[in-house]
């Protein structure tokens, strides 16, 4: 039913997108095969095929930062995922007078610009009288001595810092997901005595797949670009430990200023990215019926 | 069925997910508690353990902002909905066509749109720069013009697929009724399938509104004084001399409010929730 | 009937998306028209741009957005406007990359450090100074060089050219609470085997006291921050980063210079900084800049600060605790050298700016007697590269300082300076890296010798890559 000409639907979001987002790719594409240092512009950008590559898959930084990014986003996207689903499936579940306002509630960490969220977890962290560290966590009995300055606390209270702030994205969506579900075949499951659990499994899941997907691809995505959070509660440090690819990809390219590195950077993590979203289509996104 | 049955194991199950909605309410609103209440206190106050939560308040910390933001809630406003009302212009069209197409490559342009959003912002800083600086005759520099359009951009990634998503699940057969009827395409579109999907528009408006307010890379590079944002604007106050926590509380209650007020003017619409249980059976 | 009536609806509404379509692309062409900055004819009013994160060194001209009155009359004399990008540190680093890289000349004006003085004078990026000086010289403001501490010039001169007028500065000091020193008897540390068993016995009674404070902190976070610490500290146990002491890129070149960082001294340097940290620094050291380190002092949670001579100021600013707790000592010295920790803050001229000379003489206000008086004033700064302010008794009063903590301070100039740094365009990313081996220490990550040969081998890489050795 679908005539040519409907294709001119799609045509003003791709010419948009081809003017603004073809340029910095070729730029960077290009970039990435040559030798571009910032303060020495009378070297000019020579070409060197790909050893900007060669040099950062030699190197133990990128390889370390890797490591920290990958652990970083499947943590990330799950814990945000888990949440961002209990908390749409228990809100649909309930309705009260004020439910609007809990909902509201739930969805405030994500308004919360990142820089500012960076400096509240911060200061939540920070030794001798920080929220948590001094109030929260002592009245569970735990005392530790500091959280930023531990490589593996840090990383667990950046990640923290980012989980609360972007499980409302998975909420928002997986909520919108919700309520536009049909009534018919939870009506037809109850008639069938089935439990909680087998609507949830094989009714709710499989209608919600596509706004599933959506979410958990969104958040991967966003995983990986998080930088503002993670550079203003530790700079990527205590020593490497919070250094994921797209810190180490901001220090080469503004405190090394080597840009060629650095743009090779920016194409190996939107490939590593693009790998780990395509599993996910994969794995999540089958097929509709 | 046993009634007396179904009434216990509802109790049990009440407290449990009534219970589980206020461990969430507590995590996520506590720090939020903590930010606001922080824009009220003086640094001494505001070091003081145990925490407080009842004190005497203080308005120094708005006045020391309030004279300088101003600018930068306008900026930032004109660029959020501008940014968004574009985005949805362009991606409401191009999702439905994606939906309701059948073309090979259909997966190839989705993914490919996507992974637009994929590039980390460090390097593609430069090149928008340079864009910016020189886009034929404009200079964009400094102007809210620039972070629109690559806000829009960036809104357009997901979008496309999030809209693609939410009309996937409006089946063909109520727009074929409606064309049936002597509806065309368009009118399809605006009358059957846009209603269905409000709360996925609304979700939609909203991730873009919130996502273009509190973009701070670009905005860093793109702008110097005329178009600087919210996000930029509390960096700003960020100086070697200090960190000016209390301060930063103060901007940021304020600058929660317009993303706020957007979420509780929408709300309603979201809740409502639209089933179309006729057709689907 | 029903087709036509329901096709008619259809044109309406479609007619309707049109004209909202329209709408909302004209009210973007009116904010594009309103605020595309269009190629300017000649205006009235010259406006110079300054852009820097050191706006607590400008009190004197603008305070919180008001323009104080040393700037407003110099407006008014020359006409010029004088405008201020200010944010923090690599906010404005970043801004002002992207500015001189593409040549765009928005910012006049840059505020920056020493790291950037090598690598924006091999770019090309700024004018040097001497031409102007030579040629138009602002007297009201600009007397010469001869009031400014040489070592201060000597860390803006690259190649024998000066390229920024500093501002500020740092000597090697220690600042130490001297009441928490009386109270448990411990004596002022002169080297650094004296500064360990100063910091056990504050440690011992601080533990008998049952109060949770440090005895010492130094700057720990990841990134360059530690870097003029550990390397002051090195400094002071003979060692040097490059084979011989080569400094510059000529020397580098002409000897083959390697890097030295996993010699037996720089690795001993890195060794005591780490012992210090990790013994009797606070807990989240590994995560401390500049910032937690002077509060940390100002608000009482550690007793002393091994680093530059500035930190005196900045806490004596803004503590609570009665000003007479706070003094400050000669930075203690190694096995072979005194530990030295100069920088200075200067402000270079962009050669890309439109408006050079009016540029410049804003530059001679800044770095003006007058400019940097009002640093003293209003900030209470007495670390300045003015021998004439220094070394008068105004200063004394104007910033609180105690006739021998100023003589301390100068003692602190006159042996100290850039030497212990090399001077060539990879000292920043070089800084990075050996800044992040400190925060590796102190987290316990990895030890001195291997954080060390690990920037060994990068460095190696860097300097290879960057042509050297050729």
């Amino acid at each position: 039913m679908f005539v040519k000409k409907d294709f001119l639907y799609i045509l003003p979001a791709i010419a948009f997108l081809l003017v603004f987002a073809v340029y910095p790719t070729v730029f960077g594409i290009n970039i990435s095969l040559r030798r571009w240092i910032l303060y020495y512009p009378q070297q000019g950008t020579p070409f060197v095929g790909l050893q900007n590559y060669i040099d950062i898959f030699l190197s133990s930084s990128f390889q370390l930062a890797l490591q920290t990014t990958l652990k970083y986003v499947i943590i990330s996207v799950g814990l945000t995922f888990v949440i961002g689903f209990a908390e749409a499936y228990l809100i649909d579940k309930v309705s009260f007078r004020g439910k609007e306002v809990v909902t509201t509630l739930l969805i405030l960490p994500l308004t919360i610009v990142p820089v500012v969220v960076g400096f509240m977890w911060r200061f939540m962290y920070k030794e001798g009288f920080g929220l948590i560290t001094a109030w929260f966590l002592p009245s569970l009995g735990i005392r530790v001595p500091t959280i930023l300055g531990d490589p593996v606390l840090a990383f667990w209270g950046v990640l923290v810092a980012d989980v609360w702030a972007q499980s409302p994205l998975v909420f928002l969506i997986l909520t919108a997901g919700f309520t536009s579900l049909p009534k018919a075949p939870y009506e037809a499951a109850m008639l069938d005595g089935a439990s909680s659990w087998q609507t949830l499994r094989s009714i709710t899941l499989p209608l919600l797949q596509p706004v599933i997907l959506i979410a958990v691809l969104l958040r991967t995505i966003d995983a990986f670009k998080v930088f503002d959070i993670i550079w203003i509660m530790t700079s990527g440090g205590p020593g490497t430990a919070t250094t994921t690819l797209n810190v180490l990809g901001y220090e080469t390219a503004f405190e090394s200023y080597n840009m060629g590195k650095a743009s090779a950077l920016g194409i190996i993590v939107l490939y590593i990215s693009l790998a780990l979203t395509m599993v996910f289509v994969r794995v999540i996104g089958r097929k509709k019926k | 069925m046993s009634t007396r049955r179904n009434n216990k194991t509802s109790i049990l199950k009440r407290i449990l997910i009534y219970g589980s909605i206020f461990l969430f309410l507590i995590f996520c609103f506590v720090p939020i508690l903590w930010l606001v209440e922080g824009s009220f206190k003086t640094h001494a106050q505001d070091i003081t353990i145990p925490p407080l939560w009842i004190f005497p308040p203080t308005l120094e910390n708005y006045e020391a902002i309030l004279s300088v933001c101003a600018p930068y809630f306008l900026n930032s406003a004109v660029i959020s909905i501008v940014s968004t009302l574009l985005s949805l212009l362009l991606s409401i069209p191009a999702a439905y066509a994606l939906s309701r197409l059948s073309l090979k490559g259909k997966d190839t342009i989705k993914m490919t749109i996507l992974s637009i959003r994929m590039g980390p912002a460090f390097a593609s800083i430069v090149p928008f720069y340079l864009l910016m600086k020189n886009f034929g005759p404009f200079r964009l520099l400094d102007t809210q013009i620039s972070l629109i359009l690559i806000y829009t951009v960036f809104n357009l990634t997901f979008l496309i697929w999030l809209l693609e998503g939410f009309m996937n699940e409006i089946p063909l057969q109520l727009e074929e009724g409606a064309m049936l009827d002597g509806c065309s395409r368009l009118g399809a579109l605006t009358r059957i399938t846009l209603p269905l999907i409000t709360p996925g528009l609304v979700v939609a408006a909203t991730l873009c509104f919130i996502f273009s307010w509190n973009e701070y890379f670009f905005a860093l590079a793109l702008t110097r004084e005329a178009a600087v944002t919210v996000p930029l604007g509390i960096a700003m106050r960020v100086s070697f001399m200090n960190i000016p926590w209390e301060e930063m509380c103060a901007y940021s209650t304020l600058a929660i409010l317009p993303t706020l007020l957007v979420c509780i003017l929408f709300r309603k619409y979201l809740v409502r929730g639209l089933t179309f249980g006729a057709v689907k059976g | 009937m029903k087709n036509l009536f329901e096709s008619r609806r259809a044109l309406t509404k479609m007619k309707a998306i049109i004209i909202t379509a329209i709408i909302i692309v004209a009210c973007i062409a009116a904010v594009a028209a309103y605020f595309v900055t269009l190629p300017s004819t000649t205006s009235e009013k010259t406006t110079v741009t300054l852009c820097t994160w050191g706006d607590w060194m400008l009190t004197g001209l603008v305070k919180n957005g008001v323009k104080q009155p040393l700037l407003v009359e110099f407006e008014n004399e020359t006409g010029i406007t004088v405008n201020f990008v200010f944010a923090a540190e690599d906010a404005i680093r970043t801004k002002i990359w992207l500015d001189v890289t593409s040549h765009t000349g928005a910012y006049d004006i840059l505020g920056m450090d020493n790291y950037a003085v090598a690598q924006l004078a091999v770019g090309d990026f700024v004018e040097p100074l001497e031409p102007y000086v030579q040629n138009k010289p602002y007297a009201k403001y600009f007397q010469g060089f001869n009031d400014f501490y040489t070592s201060t010039l000597d860390a803006n001169t690259y190649e024998g050219k000066l390229y920024a007028l500093p501002t500020y500065t740092f000597g090697a000091g220690y600042t130490y609470r001297a009441d928490l020193f009386a109270k448990y008897n411990v004596t002022v540390p002169t080297t650094f085997a004296e500064l360990e068993a100063a910091c056990a016995k504050l440690a011992a009674g601080f533990a008998a006291d049952g109060l949770d404070i440090a005895p010492i902190t130094m700057r720990g976070v990841k990134g360059e921050e530690p870097t003029i610490e550990t390397t002051g500290i090195t400094w002071a146990y003979g060692a040097s980063w490059f084979n011989g002491n080569a400094r510059t890129v000529n020397e580098i070149n002409s000897t083959k210079a390697m890097p030295m960082f996993n010699s037996t001294e720089f690795v001993a340097g890195y060794e005591e900084y780490g012992k210090l940290g990790r013994n009797w620094g606070p807990a989240g050291l590994s995560d401390y800049s500049w910032y937690e380190c002077a509060v940390d002092l100002a608000e009482g949670r550690t007793a002393s600060f091994l680093g530059f001579s500035a930190m005196y100021w900045f806490v004596k600013s803004t503590t609570q605790l009665p000003l007479t707790n706070f003094k400050i000592a000669l930075a203690p010295m190694g096995p072979v050298r005194r530990m030295d920790t100069f920088w200075t803050f200067s402000y270079f001229l962009n050669k890309d700016s439109q408006n050079k000379d009016a540029a410049w003489k804003v530059l001679q206000l800044i770095a003006s007697k007058q400019g940097m008086t009002e640093m003293a004033k209003t900030n209470l700064i007495n670390t300045l590269p003015l021998k004439s302010l220094m070394e008068g008794e105004d200063i004394k009063n104007w910033t609180k300082t105690p006739d021998d903590d100023m003589a301390t301070i100068i003692e602190s100039f006159n042996v100290s300076s850039i030497l212990y740094a090399p001077m060539i365009p990879e000292y920043k990313d070089l800084c990075y890296m050996l800044g992040t081996a400190a925060s590796q220490i102190l987290a316990g990550e990895n030890t001195a010798q291997g954080a060390l040969s690990l920037v060994e081998e990068m460095a190696i890489k860097t300097m290879k890559d960057a042509g050297y050795y050729k």
